[in-house]
């Protein structure tokens, strides 16, 4: 007889590292942004010189053994603010995308599964503010409130927590009818247990792709920002602001330039890939039949 | 129509299956045979029943029989001849030609065969363009004529309508009516009436006789249903792991199989005739070839070390008769025996103190304006220990009361007493007690069941919410003993719920549903979707609970055998009303209301070919 043994935590761990890198895409996503994630921790210890300071080099400079990826306008040593820019780029998205998962996920799970007039409203509440242009939103509220990290954190979080509500909310409706629900129901769970234990793990999948995407979104909209000159001011780094100080300086120095620009694509690739190899894996599990 | 068993001997097959081997092939290019060495004629006119539990190979043989080159589908070795060419060798190119015209192929689910977006009209018409030669009207003459053999009415109205506004029945005759046009030599049809209710299937099995008339063409039928294949087939072939086990006149198998695995078959058949309960064959298909013992040894109960030792060949054991069996001629007595099963019905009279009481209920569903009555005033009392069938065809509101007594669709009028409170409409508003007392066990366990839940997590919920005693620590072991009280495994505690087989997710709702120690358990067609050998193992779990625990039943099923198998008592629901309630004897003896005669007259009978076409017929069913 095979001995019953309860799954530890550490077997669940094992088997969700597994689920994250079962394809090729998932271990190439988990690469990538497990060399962005190093750059951002350990970069700024490894900086040669402030990035903030000028003059540390020979204005516009060409890559020497001192300045490896050359200097700017300002004289400030490319490789340096590189080090240091990266980590706005990836924990701003992260943080506004979970808030707005937090509020737009609460908003649609609640519409979705307690229905009625109650969910009616809220959907149309959501609908009206699809068609605002985000971009707008941005501008109008940067101008007010200025471009510290708790804005841009605060406009990502309401411009995105509409859009994320109606996805969780079409998601939820479909569940409510399934016989596996209707028998937690009528065992006489509670609802917040019905929501955790019985929907949210079946909509893990479409929940996954659209925060992958949504993270993308948020980089893409808050380098955007960054790069028209919203947000991080100068003379802190970041590496859109970086792409977009360096455009003068691509004939002479393509090296500075670019590396911000590697920099910002491996990271929405790699959380595209990582994202792509999930669902997919989630998927498979439940086609099995 | 006349069995045409007498004219059988002297036309020569026009179907020849010889040795015939196939498997599939794999992800990394395994290939898994699924079929060994399978030989079978076919003579003109006749129709062969081939039946089997779900993995035994019947549909691929079906498949093969007309030469179907399936993805993955790998063809190992033998022949299939139709009037001497061999389809196995033919270009598909070459098949095309035969496909539709000289051989029909109707597929399980018809619903998703016929084309969704395209009118009937033009659908029907397809294999005639490409195997007649025939006009326009001719065609369309053509197409009244054999959609009249059916039995459908058909005008243009008819012609211009899509597949879903037809019901599953009229779908399933409008496809039979499609392959026949073309007067095929070999019509090959796979389970035909599954998932159809009684009444409607009677209607199929009658279109099948009435556009077979006539013809020359040879029928190979398959069905999961004995009783159905008893009432049509003239022979008989009992598929088990790939292989033919015992073939035979279909009177003859019927009425005293040679195989053990056939006996155990209709042991496991619940019949309108007998109220004595079923037996389940334990295990359950190996789902591969065996060649090194019998397949069959470890379910069997004949089973001897010479089982074991090698496999048996099929061997004749009377004119036209072979099983593959090394103890056949010792055992035939026994065999007989053991489909005389052994009765443990013990009838609870309704005097029993009521358990749940029903009184006046209503049930409605609400879309936009229109107001749909599903159940209407109906006034029902379950006994302690009582075991109470609700029967109907679907679309009854059979489902609808279940759900109304589980507190899932509030009644819009009415009252429910349980133990002789209040039961509130909401399952929000009732007591814990009332939760854990009425367990309800649905349809289809494949929805029931979450699919992101492992077995045990499954299990635990109930026990979380009902059996505060039982420390955290000691759940799992309680839903093992849970697996091991519904006969499975507690290996599968760990398993998810698409990684069973569907008998066995069935088993796990159950068990879900008895680890809250209910006193009245609400079965909503929990057999409807299973073979016959797990359904009467459900059956038998169902009976022993009940027994064991004088819990009460109260079960829904459009199956009007399995109601008489299990039940105490019969109500007949028709149209969301109670038309007739009574004992079981009773019901079946002497029916009183003409719905309920027509429901009885529906059901398809081993030993009655004919007696479903006729008006009633009550001396049949004593």
């Amino acid at each position: 007889m095979v001995p019953i043994q309860r799954p530890t935590p550490f077997s669940i761990l094992l088997r969700v590292a597994r689920q994250f890198t079962a394809t090729i895409q998932g271990r190439i996503g988990f690469l990538l942004i497990g060399m962005n994630v190093v750059i951002f921790v350990v970069g700024p210890y490894l900086a040669p010189y402030d990035p903030i300071e000028t003059g540390v080099g020979p204005s516009a400079e060409a890559p020497s053994p001192s300045h490896l990826l050359g200097t700017d306008t300002l004289g400030r040593d490319i490789l340096s603010r590189f080090l240091h820019g990266g980590a706005t780029i990836l924990f701003v998205p992260l943080a506004a995308v979970t808030l707005a998962f937090l509020i737009g996920g609460a908003l649609g799970m609640a519409s979705g599964y307690i229905g009625g007039l109650f969910g009616n409203l809220v959907a149309r509440l959501l609908d009206v503010t699809l068609p605002i242009p985000p971009l707008l939103v941005a501008l109008v509220v940067i101008a007010r409130f200025g471009g510290q990290l708790w804005v841009m954190v605060a406009i990502v979080a309401a411009v995105y927590a509409p859009r994320i509500a109606r996805i969780l909310r079409a998601a939820v409706q479909n569940l409510t009818t399934m016989e596996y629900v209707l028998a937690a129901e009528a065992r006489g769970e509670s609802q917040t247990a019905i929501i955790f234990g019985e929907i949210i793990p079946n909509i893990l999948a479409p929940l996954l792709v659209e925060y992958g995407m949504r993270l993308n979104f948020a980089v893409s909209f808050i380098s955007s920002l960054n790069f028209l000159g919203l947000g991080v001011q100068p003379p802190s780094s970041n590496w859109a602001l970086m792409v977009s100080e360096s455009t003068t300086l691509i004939p002479t120095n393509p090296a500075g330039a670019l590396a911000p620009m590697l920099g910002l694509t491996s990271l929405v690739v790699g959380i595209n890939f990582l994202m792509d190899s999930l669902t997919q894996y989630l998927s498979d599990e439940t086609s099995r039949v | 129509m006349k069995p045409v068993e007498s004219n059988k001997t002297m036309t020569p097959p026009i179907l020849r299956v010889h040795n015939l081997s196939v498997g599939y092939s794999s992800a990394s290019n395994k290939v898994t045979p699924v079929l060994h060495s399978v030989s079978l004629e076919v003579a003109p006119q006749s129709i062969v029943g081939i039946v089997g539990e779900s993995g035994c190979g019947k549909s691929t043989f079906a498949l093969a029989t007309v030469g179907w080159r399936a993805p993955k589908l790998v063809y190992l070795g033998g022949k299939v001849d139709v009037d001497g060419f061999n389809l196995l060798a033919a270009k598909p190119s070459v098949l095309r030609r035969y496909w539709g015209g000289r051989l029909a192929y109707v597929p399980q689910e018809v619903s998703t065969a016929l084309n969704p977006s395209r009118r009937l009209g033009a659908q029907l018409d397809e294999p005639l363009i490409l195997h007649t030669r025939m006009s326009r009207a001719t065609r369309k003459r053509w197409i009244l004529d054999f959609l009249a053999k059916v039995h459908i009415e058909a005008d243009d109205n008819l012609l211009s309508r899509y597949p879903f506004e037809l019901s599953g029945g009229q779908q399933q005759r409008v496809a039979l009516a499609m392959v026949m046009m073309c007067e095929p030599d070999i019509l090959v049809l796979d389970e035909p009436t599954a998932g159809i209710d009684a009444t409607t299937r009677v209607d199929v099995i009658a279109a099948l006789r009435e556009s077979l008339r006539g013809k020359k063409t040879a029928v190979i039928y398959i069905s999961h249903d004995l009783t159905e294949i008893a009432s049509i087939a003239d022979q008989v072939v009992v598929m088990y792991a790939g292989e033919i086990v015992e073939r035979g006149p279909a009177f003859s198998v019927f009425a005293s199989p040679r195989h053990p695995y056939s006996a155990a078959l209709l042991a496991s058949t619940p019949s309108v005739r007998d109220a004595r309960m079923v037996q389940g064959i334990p295990g359950r298909p190996p789902g591969r070839i065996i060649t090194d013992r019998c397949s069959f040894a470890e379910r069997c109960s004949f089973v001897r070390n010479a089982c074991i030792e090698g496999s048996p060949s099929l061997l004749p054991v009377a004119p036209d008769y072979e099983v593959r069996c090394v103890r056949a001629s010792e055992i035939e007595i026994d065999l007989r025996r053991f489909c005389e099963r052994q009765g443990l019905q013990q009838h609870i009279r309704s005097e029993n103190p009521p358990l749940l009481e029903l009184s006046g209920l209503n049930c409605v569903y609400r879309s936009g304006g229109t107001v749909i009555h599903a159940v209407k005033d109906v006034s029902l009392v379950v006994g302690r220990g009582e075991k109470l069938s609700i029967v109907g065809e679907s679309g009854s509101g059979k489902s609808t009361l279940l759900h109304a007594i589980a507190g899932l669709h509030p009644p819009s009028g009415g009252t429910m007493f349980f133990q002789g409170r209040r039961l509130p409409g909401w399952s929000r508003q009732r007591h814990v007690d009332q939760h854990r007392l009425v367990q309800l066990v649905f349809q289809n366990p494949g929805r029931s069941l979450n699919p992101r839940h492992t077995v045990a997590r499954i299990l635990e919920s109930p026990i979380r919410l009902f059996r505060p005693d039982i420390p955290r620590a000691d759940r799992y072991l309680t839903a093992s003993a849970l697996l091991e009280k519904v006969q499975l495994s507690p290996t599968l505690l760990g398993r998810f719920p698409y990684q069973l087989s569907g008998g066995e997710k069935q088993r796990v709702a159950l068990a879900r549903a008895f680890a809250a120690n209910p006193k009245i358990l609400l079965l909503d067609e929990v057999v409807s979707a299973l073979d016959v050998s797990v359904q009467a193992a459900m059956l038998q779990l169902v009976h022993s609970y009940s027994f064991e625990t004088g819990a009460s039943v109260l079960f829904v099923t459009h199956d009007l055998a399995v109601a008489r198998v299990i039940s105490d008592r019969i109500a007949v629901l028709q149209k969301g009303q109670i038309c007739e309630m009574a004992d079981a004897e009773t019901l079946f003896l002497r029916p009183t209301h003409p719905y309920t005669i027509t429901l009885l007259n529906s059901v398809l009978s081993r030993n009655s070919r004919e007696g479903c076409q006729d008006g009633p017929k009550r001396g049949e069913l004593t």
